[in-house]
């Protein structure tokens, strides 16, 4: 796609978000991706609760520091009455996967969700970009964890940081990223480890970035989400859903704020196995590692594959993988975790 | 030309990774490769992965071949026929498409021993991806892509 076509396509998005911004005002607000910041200004107030509302916020008056901050804007066309420009690609161009042909890598990226009619789109050589739907009160945050996802995860990667399709959890200030596919037992596990005292990151996606020779984990949201199998498995959930009321397609949500950490250090790798019952954590090598995540960690989010892929790889690399053999008995769960840390927790003279 | 599937590869006409759909990386002397558009990715073997690497930026057959001989210290009589094979399994796969441009050669990174090159087949993203299809959409009146409105008496639009 031609990249001024691109280009003015933006433009003409960002005087409609102006001319939306007038009507009604914007709100806004700030999320911390460890090196860099976005700042979103969202309006309406509809919409900002919908963007925002999963997210784990950094205070907006908080004074500038050195790192660079990209710049969002949002709005919806049903609350503020202003339409979004034509776009300049044709129907042909939404693939699977929520990506747009011309929009999956280069200086644009870009995702669209048909079911919402929402569009997410960044321009990466100016660091500006905006995130667009029909109706923004229609939006379920617990359609997407948090509808900012995509973009913020090109922001994070332009940046040397990474938001991955793990969970992560550990004890003091170590722990272990747990990946695999939808329905591995990431958000599970997770959980049932929170529920035993162990700190809490995520059990879906958090934010992955280098810190010195080491990766930290910190959390993208405060809420987790978790199907009804897992909530029988773990009934003291029941006390923590939050959405109480939402439609029987949606997912519970789990308030998981008391529980959460700033961020922790990331000592291994894991993947949950089934297993008769809960054990100790198995190593696994590095190519059966990787291979048994790959659809999980790269297959689920639009743009940036390659990257991604990279990445993946270069975390394998740098830290042990292993398997953790998940039973019924998820009591267990923690104690395996909690071997795992202090086992790859780096000895201190 | 080296485009059709089934049809037979011609030995002096370059292949390249189907990129952008094709990703690729090396890793414990493998490579991984995915094909985000299908949604299948694969595993190669030593073997399989020193084809990949030789032929991923735009190189005939014959060069490959001929890149492999001298690198493996096996005459090309004894590669052709599996190589070709090889490359014919990317090819349908759609994971090579043919390219005019031929790239200059590759080094081998240690080679060991050669062995019939092995592509393992993984389709866990494919159902991933399928789960989330492009929905029968119509456009809105500015264009913007929504489900397809079904008619109040629900028969199909």
């Amino acid at each position: 796609m031609d990249e001024r076509a691109l280009a003015a396509f933006l433009d003409a998005a960002f005087a409609a978000q102006a001319e939306a911004a007038a009507r009604i005002g914007t709100i806004e607000s700030v999320v911390d991706l460890g090196p860099v910041k976005a700042r979103l200004r969202t309006c309406g107030a509809p919409m900002h609760r919908r963007l925002t509302e999963m997210l784990v916020l950094a205070d907006p008056s908080a004074p500038d520091d050195d790192r660079p901050t990209a710049e969002l804007v949002a709005f919806d066309s049903v609350t503020s009455g202003v339409a979004m420009p034509r776009p300049p690609w044709g129907p042909d161009a939404y693939r699977p996967g929520l990506e747009v042909e011309g929009l999956r890598h280069g200086r644009f990226l870009g995702s669209y969700m048909v079911d919402f009619a929402a569009l997410t789109i960044y321009d990466r050589e100016r660091e500006r970009g905006i995130y667009w739907a029909l109706d923004g009160p229609a939006l379920f945050a617990c359609q997407e964890a948090a509808p900012l996802r995509n973009v913020l995860r090109w922001i994070a990667m332009d940046h040397g940081a990474h938001l991955v399709h793990a969970a992560a959890v550990g004890t003091g200030q170590d722990g272990v990223l747990i990946l695999g596919a939808k329905g591995a037992g990431k958000s599970t596990t997770s959980l049932a480890t929170m529920l035993d005292g162990l700190a809490f990151v995520a059990d879906d996606f958090c934010l992955l970035h280098a810190q010195g020779e080491t990766w930290r984990a910190t959390p993208l949201t405060h809420t987790a989400r978790a199907t009804s199998d897992t909530i029988a498995l773990l009934p003291a959930l029941s006390g923590r859903i939050t959405n109480h009321g939402a439609p029987a397609d949606h997912k519970p949500e789990i308030t998981v704020a008391d529980h959460l950490v700033d961020g922790l250090t990331i000592r291994a790798l894991t993947t949950p196995v089934r297993a008769p019952r809960t054990g100790p954590a198995r190593p696994v090598d590095q190519g059966t590692f990787v291979r048994s995540v790959l659809a999980g960690t790269v297959g689920v989010f639009p743009g940036m594959a390659e990257e991604t892929l990279r990445m993946l790889v270069q975390l394998s690399e740098e830290l042990p993988c292993f398997a953790l053999p998940i039973g019924p008995d998820l009591a267990g769960a923690s104690t395996t975790v909690a071997e795992l840390v202090a086992a790859q927790r780096p000895v201190t003279a | 030309m080296n485009g059709p599937a089934d049809s037979p590869l011609v030995l002096s006409i370059p292949l390249r990774a189907g990129r952008p759909d094709v990703i690729d990386e090396a890793f414990e002397g493998e490579v991984t490769l995915i094909h985000l558009a299908t949604g299948l990715f694969y595993g190669l073997d030593a073997s399989a992965s020193a084809v990949w690497l030789q032929v991923r930026d735009g190189r005939s057959p014959s060069a490959v071949i001929a890149a492999l001989a001298a690198g493996y210290g096996v005459d090309e009589a004894t590669l052709t026929a599996p190589v070709l094979a090889f490359l014919t399994q990317l090819r349908d796969e759609q994971l090579l498409v043919p390219t005019e441009v031929e790239a200059a050669p590759v080094p081998l990174i240690e080679p060991g021993a050669w062995a019939e090159p092995q592509l393992q087949r993984f389709s866990d993203m494919q159902d991933l991806l399928l789960l989330d299809p492009v929905h029968d959409i119509e456009l809105d009146a500015n264009g913007w892509p929504i489900p397809r409105q079904q008619p109040a008496d629900g028969t199909p639009a």
